[in-house]
């Protein structure tokens, strides 16, 4: 329609000839007549200004006294005059609050100003005010009586006449100016014509020379500018058809060069299509030009390439040039392709760019690059292999030089738990946001167990998932790996011994990641790792067998000592007993013969009571040399226990609290019953010492059967089966070195005088010498707990438990004393006839044998010593028995050394009585050998 | 060229909008009505018209405007009188608010509805003056006898009333012995004197002095004949009934309490002619109200005794 319309008005010259002098002609008048009127309506108003500012200023200055006085007759009589003047609107006297006082329309008289140009005026200065200047000239003037405003008079004059006169010079400018149009058109329309006539041939020449009339010229014969422009144009048809055939040659070498160019050229638009393309592209991409010509080009790179490729758009349409630009293009067969562009773009819209194919150069590259990452692996894992010395050390090293040197977003090590077969992380690093911890592998063949970990653990080679997206085995995991940005993952068996015990892990960011190269360079890792844990395993085994060694040997070492100190006290309380054996006989002798009143009486009391102490202290040190004579009967521990837990409750005091577990069904042991006892004192009594702040003291009884491999690990201990004994305390404990002291006699931590230091070297040598074993665990301020060991007892021992107890009497009878210690022999013999016995006496073996010959009276008892010069006790019992058959023997010894009694238990059969003995001691002993 | 059609509609529309611009304007008329932009009553302070309207305003506007500032719950709108019979007729109408009357004013005033709050403090008592002219020979009273005398205005206390007073008691009847002229002003009647339109002109203490200020010359023309005693009763300020007697509290507190406060000192310091008030009531004016009805029976009578 506007065009229509423009082609009517303005499609030729003529038109627009006309149609210009007709607007200038109206512009020029409407200048003239606009500046007319302004200046007329300027001049008016300034007129009408100054007269009303005159008549404002007037009725100010003449209503002074009147205002003063409230004088409103005499303001009527002011304003009334006014009211005749050309245009009057109205006068008005206000006071300075706004109330009109006197008033043209005297209705209005009283009333208050509202609008806001009066409530300016009154707050203004006092000053000729204007308060408009529209229709209506409204002025204002401060009625003053010295420096105080006590009102003001406005008058109001209407501009109608003005207005008047301005319309009607307007309506004669529009007129003058539609005659002056209508001249100027016509004049135009003339001119018009005769420029035009010319102008219409060069035209038609032109638009014979466009549609292909290249012989049309316009010839024309005029000498002025439209002459000139045909003349022009003909000469200009000549030369365009000259250049036009030229450039044709050109077009035609540039396409052909367009489209047999081995690179890949293409021209595109900025929004992201395919303007043109060359040959090129279909042997790139399989696509021909045809195919992707305005076609979206974002559609066939990459989704990874996408977002640096708009980057590289935009930068283009920004005019910048862009070199080397590589990106991913998809191949008609769906593979990608790398290009390589240089491009740059044309008035930013139109890119023109030349691409090279360098697929197989960046795979090349990739490939180098993940193989040097490899390598440097390699030599990093070989490098901690060689210092490694523990195998949870090396996993670690090995999965931080993957991630650290390999690039790899996630290592790990993964242990397979023989038991269940699922796989456990030894060792981790890189970035895996709890995804080891979420994920459960197995090395089974369940679900869990069909990713590349559990098939390379099954199959034994390496197992590679390059592309999780698309791998079903995966599906488990798929979801998780590709939160934390894996792309690619594979496994490698780690063996130990030739066994599999676990897989190395890998994650990559990258799909397609793991190559044959890198594949074989990561079995090669994964092979180095499983011979350094050969390695590492040799080594703490070796390790473990030498401080094994070291262990038995110090216990060797420990029991030989004990050995060589028991045989040292044995030896010395054999002596001693002898001694005290006679110190004892005289005493109770000479107690006999004294007074019972008599003061020496208390005297002798003392020294007997030392002497008793002494016989007991030597009695320990024989318990601990193992050389006391013990009568073991069957016992059951529990029961023993029992009987003398009350006595243990008033020894170690309230503070500690007993605690007794039993076993039922505990079997039972040989034991001597009152040794039995002195060890639970002792071990009581020195738990009480290792908790002077009180405690719980545990007594244990538990049958165990201790295999081979214990004994292995427990030098001295054999196989078999035994009754456990456990007192535990949890006291201040003992440190290692004390520990390997506490069996020796006389050693002792506690104060001077507390402690004999024989405690727990009668405990081992008891236990010792009933053939069984004693284990110590120990820890500083945890407590101690001693484990001892006795052997279960024979099946047809259990009848012997019911041996009577008879009650000896003192049968008399005679009796040879054999003893090689001249005042023991005294000692004895003045006993024995003090128990009215008749006594032969012989000093010696052979004197014996010849009293047993020559004495030509029954004797009743051979009583002799077992250790003597020449012959032993036992030799002489069975050369006296070969004597006088039927002879009852009784041995008397500080320590048997064996000859009567096998390590200290007595044979079947052989009496015995300890030296030293009391006289009663020896006389029930006498009797109940007599009876039998 | 394309813009030529659009060009010229512009121009056509250009010049119909002036035609029609020519008569467009309109005037927006004052608008009025009842209520005042300021809601606070006004109270009018008439002033006794001892000077000019616009003389009152010079000195009475700083006493007004002090009372606006003092009192913002109120507005005091101070009057001017044409005249003395004008500020006399609006206290008689209760007019006035608040008023400044003369001394015998004030007691016809407390007739008319008004209460004495303050009185004119003078520092120096003032006194009825009656001026001579140096050459006429005149020196007693006796020899006025027969002649013309000035005089302010009938109601005038010290220039008039009280000397008018001391002629009848000096044995010169006012109304058969003398011609007494009543000119309007102070100024008036010392004038009437100067220029010999009367043998004595009457004014008192304060006029005078600030006419012997102003013209020196002339002054030293003139001689004092006589002077009153001093007087004690000046001019009054009372508030009419009908003022609310919190607002005429505050009013007389304002006031009196003028040339103690500092703002108030510097005003009265400012307007010389501004006197200050002392507190009076209306038994303050008793000995005045008894000289007016003595005046009234031996001098002339007056309206009201």
């Amino acid at each position: 329609m506007t065009a229509s319309i423009r082609q009517l008005f303005f499609g030729s010259i003529g038109k627009q000839l006309a149609w210009g002098g007709t607007l200038t002609v109206a512009l020029v008048m409407t200048v003239f007549i606009i500046s007319m009127i302004d200046r007329e309506k300027t001049f008016l108003h300034r007129q009408s200004l100054e007269s009303t500012q005159s008549l404002a200023q007037s009725l100010a200055v003449n209503s002074v006294h009147q205002v003063l006085t409230n004088d409103l007759a005499g303001l009527k009589e002011l304003i009334a005059p006014l009211t005749k003047y050309p245009g009057f609107g109205y006068a008005m006297i206000i006071d300075p609050e706004g109330k009109v006082i006197s008033h043209s329309s005297p209705h209005n008289e009283g009333l208050y100003l509202q609008d806001t140009v009066s409530r300016s005026l009154l707050s203004g200065p006092p000053a000729v005010r204007v308060l408009a200047d529209d229709d209506m000239l409204d002025i204002a003037a401060p009625i003053q009586a010295g420096s105080s405003v006590v009102g003001w008079a406005r008058i109001g004059i209407g501009q109608e006449r003005i207005a008047e006169n301005i319309r009607s010079i307007v309506l004669s400018g529009v007129l003058y100016t539609l005659l002056a149009v209508a001249a100027g058109s016509l004049v135009a329309a003339v001119v018009a014509h005769r420029i035009t006539s010319g102008l219409r041939k060069v035209v038609s020449v032109s638009e014979a020379t466009a549609s292909g009339k290249r012989d049309s010229r316009a010839s024309m014969e005029r000498e002025d500018e439209v002459g000139r422009l045909g003349a022009a144009v003909d000469q200009m048809i000549d030369a365009l058809l000259l250049r036009e055939s030229s450039i044709q040659e050109k077009t035609e070498e540039l396409d052909r060069f367009f489209s047999l160019a081995l690179d890949l050229l293409c021209i595109a638009d900025t929004s992201g299509h395919f303007v043109r393309l060359n040959l090129a592209w279909e042997e790139t991409l399989g696509y021909s030009p045809e195919e992707l010509r305005g076609r979206r080009f974002f559609d066939l790179i990459h989704p990874d390439d996408i977002a640096s490729t708009s980057e590289t758009v935009s930068r283009l349409a920004q005019g910048e040039k862009i070199v080397n630009f590589v990106n991913r293009y998809r191949h008609k067969n769906g593979t990608y392709r790398w290009i390589e562009w240089r491009s740059v773009a044309y008035q930013k819209t139109i890119i023109y760019a030349a691409a090279r194919d360098v697929t197989e150069q960046r795979e090349y590259e990739l490939r180098l690059t993940h193989a040097n990452r490899l390598y440097a692996v390699l030599s990093e894992v070989n490098r901690s292999i060689i210092s490694a010395t523990d195998r949870n050390h090396l996993f670690a090293d090995v999965c931080r030089i993957a991630t650290e040197k390999g690039g790899f977003k996630l290592a790990w090590i993964g242990i397979v738990d023989p038991e269940s077969g699922w796989i456990k992380p030894a060792a981790q690093s890189g970035d895996h946001d709890g995804y080891i911890s979420e994920i459960n592998l197995s090395a089974c063949d369940i679900p869990e167990g069909q990713g590349p970990t559990g098939l390379a653990i099954r199959s034994g080679s390496g197992s590679v998932c390059n592309e999780l997206t698309e791998n079903s085995s995966m599906a488990l995991w798929m979801e998780k790996a590709l939160k934390r940005g894996y792309r690619a993952c594979s496994a490698f068996p780690l063996r130990q011994g030739g066994a599999i015990i676990g897989a190395f892990i890998l994650y990559s960011g990258e799909a397609s990641f793991f190559s044959t190269e890198e594949i074989t360079l990561l079995t090669e890792i994964s092979d180095d790792i499983s011979c350094a844990l050969d390695t590492i395993a040799g080594k703490q085994a070796q390790k473990a067998s030498e401080q094994e060694r070291q262990r038995l040997e110090d216990q060797l070492l420990q029991a030989q000592k004990l050995e060589s100190v028991g045989r040292l006290a044995g030896g010395v309380a054999h002596d001693y007993n002898n001694m005290l054996a006679v110190t004892l006989i005289n005493l109770e002798l000479l107690k006999r013969q004294i007074d019972p009143d008599s003061p020496q009486r208390e005297l002798l009391n003392e020294i007997e009571k030392a002497s008793l102490r002494s016989r007991d202290i030597t009695r320990q040190l024989l318990a601990f040399s193992r050389k006391q004579v013990i009568e073991p009967v069957l016992i059951d521990l529990n029961k023993a226990i029992e009987q003398t837990l009350k006595a243990l409750s008033h020894l170690i005091g309230e503070d500690i609290q007993i605690r007794f577990i039993p076993q039922s069904e505990l079997w039972t042991i040989r034991m001597d019953p009152s040794q039995f006892d002195q060890i639970l004192v002792n071990l009581a009594v020195n738990a009480r010492d290792a908790m002077p702040d009180g405690g719980m003291l545990t007594i244990e009884t538990t049958t165990v059967r201790l295999d081979s491999g214990f004994c292995l690990k427990h030098a001295e201990f054999k196989p078999g089966d035994y009754v456990m004994l456990a007192v535990t305390d949890n006291g201040v404990g003992m440190t290692t070195e004390t520990l390997s002291h506490i069996f020796e006699p006389f050693f002792t931590t506690k104060e001077i005088g507390k402690g004999t230091g024989l405690g727990l070297a009668t405990v081992f040598g008891i236990v010792k010498q009933h053939e069984g074993y004693v284990d110590v665990y120990s820890e500083p301020d945890r407590g101690t707990m001693f484990k001892l060991y006795f052997p279960r007892a024979d099946e047809e021992d259990a009848h012997a438990r019911k041996m009577s107890q008879q009650v000896r009497s003192g049968k008399k009878g005679t009796i040879l004393l054999v003893e090689d210690d001249v005042l023991l022999r005294k000692s004895i013999t003045s006993m024995l006839k003090a128990l009215e016995h008749n006594v032969l006496v012989a000093d010696n073996p052979l004197s014996a044998l010849s009293l047993l010959n020559e004495y030509s009276h029954s004797i009743d008892l051979l009583l002799t010593d077992v250790v003597m010069p020449g012959m032993n006790g036992k030799e002489l019992q069975l050369k006296a028995e070969e004597l006088r058959p039927g002879i009852r023997t009784l041995f008397m010894s500080g320590y048997t050394a064996n000859v009567i009694a096998h390590r200290g238990v007595l044979d079947k059969g052989v009496h015995f009585i300890q030296k030293p003995f009391a006289s009663n001691s020896l006389n029930e002993k006498i009797s109940e050998i007599l009876i039998d | 060229m394309p813009q030529f059609p659009s060009l010229i509609l512009a121009i056509l529309a250009c010049l119909l909008c002036m035609a029609w611009n020519a008569q467009a304007d309109s005037h927006r008329s004052p608008r009025y009505g009842q209520t005042p932009s300021d809601s606070r009553p006004v109270y009018i302070v008439g002033i006794h018209p001892l000077h000019n309207p616009a003389k009152i305003f010079e000195v009475y506007s700083p006493l007004v405007n002090y009372l606006n500032k003092r009192i913002p719950n109120a507005r005091f709108k101070l009057e001017a009188a044409d005249s003395f019979d004008d500020f006399e007729q609006k206290l008689a109408t209760g007019h006035y608010h608040i008023a400044h009357p003369n001394p015998q004013e004030t007691v016809t005033a407390i007739k008319q509805g008004y209460r004495v709050i303050g009185m004119v403090k003078r520092d120096t008592p003032s006194r009825g003056i009656m001026l001579v002219r140096r050459d006429s020979g005149i020196a007693s009273i006796s020899a006025l006898k027969g002649k013309v005398i000035a005089f302010p205005a009938q109601t005038a206390f010290a220039a008039a009333m009280l000397q008018q007073y001391h002629l009848q008691t000096r044995g010169i009847d006012v109304k058969r012995d003398i011609t007494a002229k009543y000119v309007g002003s102070q100024e008036s009647a010392i004038m009437n004197v100067f220029a010999g339109a009367a043998a004595a002109g009457c004014t008192w203490t304060i006029p005078w002095q600030e006419f012997s200020k102003k013209n020196p010359e002339k002054a030293a023309q003139l001689t004092v004949l006589w002077e009153s005693e001093p007087i004690t009763i000046n001019s009054g300020l009372v508030v009419h009934k009908r003022l609310p007697p919190s607002i005429a509290e505050k009013t007389a507190e304002v006031i009196l309490a003028m040339p103690d406060d500092p703002e108030g000192a510097a005003v009265l310091k400012a307007t010389p002619l501004l006197p200050a008030f002392t507190r009076a009531e209306n038994r303050t004016y008793l000995p005045l109200q008894k000289f007016l009805q003595q005046f009234s029976k031996t001098v002339r009578p007056l309206k009201g005794y």
